[in-house]
């Protein structure tokens, strides 16, 4: 049982009006991971903490087996990030923001670097400041993947790319995974690529943990469950009620915690069960 | 005028009303303790935030024609600056008892100065085509009327000649843009045209590859403060060179000390706009690297000493190779400022360090540390005129300003240090905690 | 894509095609194996070659790969590899029989349910077969 890529232990911030957490989950070692959840969830400051990017109000954080407090620039040295204003503008050109990166990373491949560089049809020459959005996160792609790091976190990569961007950027985050060791924690609103390309997902809404599992789990756990009511629903644990007409309706049932009930007993009479995807389970786990 | 443009024009009043305030505000501390001189850059530097506001596109698609919006644009940019300076002068030569018929003459001239000043800015503005590049405007509109000065005869009026077809030619800039102001929209549309400044530099820098991580910023932001010292040690000399008896208001323009002032505040802080701020918008992107909090503040700090240090250091070099017989004095009067000067250069990190700053908006924070900065030369003026006069000190080994100094400056790290530590930065989360 | 050593061509999976992903991969390679195309004791991609070059996640490579494990199909050995096994191809054509039997009944059911007898069902079967 390899250690956690990421353990978080009731970590909690508080941010004027928000509160994150307590937060204790696990990102596990060697898969991609897929941090899900509405806008305003946590995600963007769970991702900034684990970077050091604020200071966390109580909890530990470990990243690859070391607290955070304890060795953040080691820790960094092993760690990619991409994420929203991480903005190179003060530097000028392409050529010398990578310049610039590339001296505090002794494992710096030039190399895959350069191939990179012209596989995402960048220019060294190119101001920063007048590169487009995708241009951008392909520029903090290419510094995160032109070194040996161990681990990836990309918070909203997606946002403002377009269809053929997209698929490039999942198509070099698998390449990455190449190797055993490698973890990805990506956070996205995009979620039928999620659901393609994750192992792994983590549903957080207003800074507290909804579920977690493999991704490929979630048909085995979730179902979605069209019926007839004969009385009443009763208010049970793991069973939520989605949507209701007359005496139809939709129920979510949650297999690990209420996989035993009868739900005929319960007035509940199964018609037939509705294939669940990811964005449907999520939109009914953080639905009010 | 038809209601749309009005409330055009309301809207940019009440938007800018407060930054514009603001800036008259300290335009009148500036004019009552340092000097008009220092008081007309912040005036300037105003209009230059005013531009910087102004958005083209949701401009452009509003249902006005272009002259209209150009004569929007002109309110926003020369006359509401104008006449909110305009009345902060007469508020000043009122206090000043300035304000009579024998002044007249140099008062009008005065006011015409910063109306002459914003039609200038507005003028080089739309030629240059982009906001931004208004700092290297600022700096060449600066340091043409310190030549014009110098090189001027007599010192009967305020205002020679030469100064005065400056100002003649600014009036008509902006008397003309109100009539014809389509040029104006020049601004802010065009991304591509670049001042030609500094783009010699970006050549130069660009070619070493194999410079990397810090050492290679650090020698394009050495490169970039060459031409800032070689200018500021070329005013220095054309200054002292023509030193000359105080006269009226001249004797607030050209008193030695406030020459040195004059030089040093404004030009640290187009160098200080120009090099270590840009950087700060990058800090996001510092913090995602392997470096230590501690590692980071103490490169944040040392990059925005650098450029008020080399500054005063060239301004002192010249006084002291020019052998000016008031050098001790001033060298007296100056060395404590100085150095809490170029210390109190740092104290501005940890408040911008974690923040993504808009470009122009960190000249009201800028703006107003240069007060404190006056005001420090004045308290220590006295103190350092009484210590020269008694000893012959060597005022640049003031024991107590140097600790003063250091003292600051480690204020400054350890605070850099907190800020980085708590804040995560960037824009979002400015809007986030408001 | 880059594909290292064995290569695989399974088609396109899709979330547009039915069933879920890694059901997909195992129908494809049922497929392969059982039209000979893939030999016994032929290579099969790591998962994280097979991921990339799908452009899927892992575990749906690892799901697809246990499942076809379980059914016979393929065997792993720890260092080696993954491989098709002796029987694969008599197992995959077993289960494609299977299939093609459970499409049978579900044609049967249908039949009945649209109220065909047994000999117009198998007329249908011989004007079927006859168009082949």
């Amino acid at each position: 049982m390899t250690v956690a890529a990421i353990e978080l232990d009731h970590l909690h911030k508080r941010h004027g009006d928000f509160v994150l957490g307590p937060l204790t989950l696990d990102v596990p070692r060697g898969v991609v991971s897929a941090l899900i959840g509405p806008n305003g969830a946590g995600k963007t400051t769970t991702l900034d903490l684990l970077m050091g990017m604020g200071q966390a109000d109580g909890g530990q954080i470990r990243i690859l087996g070391r607290d955070l407090a304890d060795h953040e620039v080691e820790i960094k040295r092993r760690t990619a990030y991409v994420g929203p204003e991480v903005s190179y503008q003060a530097w000028g050109t392409v050529g010398r923001a990578i310049d610039f990166v590339s001296g505090f990373y002794p494992d710096w491949d030039a190399a895959r670097c350069e191939r990179l560089v012209q596989e995402f049809e960048l220019k060294r020459g190119e101001k920063v400041s007048a590169l487009s959005f995708g241009a951008k996160i392909k520029l903090a792609l290419v510094m995160a993947l032109a070194r040996e790091a161990e681990l990836m976190l990309l918070d909203e990569p997606t946002t403002g790319l377009d269809v053929g961007s997209r698929r490039e950027l999942f198509a070099e985050l698998l390449a990455f995974m190449k190797r055993e060791d490698r973890t990805i924690l990506i956070s996205s609103h995009q979620l039928t690529d999620l659901e393609r390309f994750a192992d792994h997902y983590i549903i957080i809404d207003k800074g507290r943990l909804i579920a977690q599992g493999p991704m490929d789990a979630l048909v085995d756990r979730y179902q979605q469950l069209d019926a007839r009511l004969r009385r009443e629903p009763p208010r049970l644990e793991g069973l939520r009620l989605l949507e209701r007409q007359g005496d139809r309706a939709r129920f979510l049932l949650d297999r690990e915690v209420a996989g035993r009930l009868d739900l005929a007993a319960e007035g509940i009479e199964v018609i037939g069960e509705v294939p669940l995807t990811l964005e449907e389970l999520y939109l009914a786990l953080v639905q009010k | 005028m038809r209601p749309e443009l009005r409330r055009l024009m309301t809207a940019d009043l009440r938007g800018d009303v407060g930054p514009i305030g603001a800036f008259a505000a300290i335009f009148l501390v500036a004019v009552l303790t340092a000097g008009w001189t220092i008081a007309v850059v912040i005036s300037i530097g105003s209009a230059n935030y005013a531009f910087g506001l102004s958005e083209s596109r949701p401009r452009v698609m509003l249902p006005l024609s272009r002259h209209e919006l150009g004569r929007a644009l002109w309110w926003k940019a020369i006359g509401y600056p104008g006449i909110v300076f305009t009345l902060a002068c007469l508020l000043v030569m009122l206090a000043d008892g300035l304000l009579q018929l024998s002044h007249a003459h140099a008062s009008g001239n005065m006011i015409l100065f910063f109306w002459a000043a914003f039609g200038l800015q507005a003028a080089a503005i739309s030629w240059l085509g982009r906001a931004g590049s208004s700092l290297a405007v600022l700096a060449a509109v600066f340091l043409l009327l310190i030549q014009v000065r110098f090189w001027s005869g007599t010192q009967e009026e305020i205002f020679a000649f030469d100064l005065r077809v400056l100002v003649v030619a600014g009036f008509s800039a902006a008397i003309y843009l109100y009539f014809q102001p389509a040029p104006l929209l020049r601004i802010a549309g065009n991304r591509d045209r670049k001042t030609k400044l500094f783009a010699f530099l970006d050549r130069g820098a660009a070619a070493r590859p194999g410079v990397v991580g810090w050492a290679g910023l650090s020698r394009r932001l050495a490169l970039r403060l060459l031409p800032t010292v070689v200018a500021v040690a070329a005013a220095s000399v054309f200054f002292l060179r023509g030193n000359r008896e105080p006269h009226v208001i001249g004797s607030m323009l050209l008193s030695a000390e406030t020459v040195l002032l004059m030089l040093a505040s404004p030009t640290t802080f187009f160098a200080e706009c120009a090099l270590a701020l840009p950087l700060f918008s990058g800090v996001r992107a510092l913090r995602s690297l392997p470096l230590s909090v501690e590692a980071l503040a103490a490169r944040l700090i040392a990059v925005s000493l650098a450029p008020t240090s080399a500054i005063l250091l060239t301004v002192f070099v010249c006084y002291r190779l020019l052998a000016v017989p008031q050098a001790n004095l001033i060298g007296a009067a100056f060395a404590p400022a100085l150095l809490l000067m170029a210390s109190a250069q740092a104290l501005w990190v940890p408040a911008l360090a974690p923040r993504k700053p808009a470009s122009l908006a960190l000249l009201i924070p800028l703006a107003m540390l240069t007060l404190p900065m006056l005001l420090l030369y004045l308290a220590t003026r006295p103190w350092a005129a009484r210590l020269s006069a008694s000893s012959a000190l060597d005022p640049l080994a003031s024991p107590a300003a140097a600790v003063l100094a250091l003292a600051v400056i480690v204020i400054a790290y350890r605070a850099t240090c907190r800020a980085l530590r708590e804040r995560p930065g960037g824009q979002a989360y400015l809007r986030k905690a408001a | 894509m880059a594909e290292t050593a064995p290569k695989l061509l399974l088609g396109l999976i899709s979330p547009a095609a039915p069933g879920p992903l890694y059901q997909q991969i195992v129908e494809a390679v049922k497929r392969e194996v059982a039209s000979g195309r893939l030999d016994a004791g032929s290579p099969l991609p790591s998962f994280r070659s097979l991921a990339e070059g799908l452009q899927v996640s892992l575990i749906t490579v690892k799901r697809a790969y246990d499942e076809l494990e379980r059914e016979g199909i393929i065997y792993c050995r720890q260092g080696l590899g993954t491989f098709i096994a002796e029987n694969g191809g008599a197992t995959a054509r077993r289960a494609q029989r299977e299939l093609a039997r459970d499409a049978l009944r579900h044609a049967i059911a249908l039949g009945r349910e649209a109220g065909l007898g047994k000999k117009e069902l198998v007329q249908l079967l011989r004007q079927e077969l006859e168009f082949d």
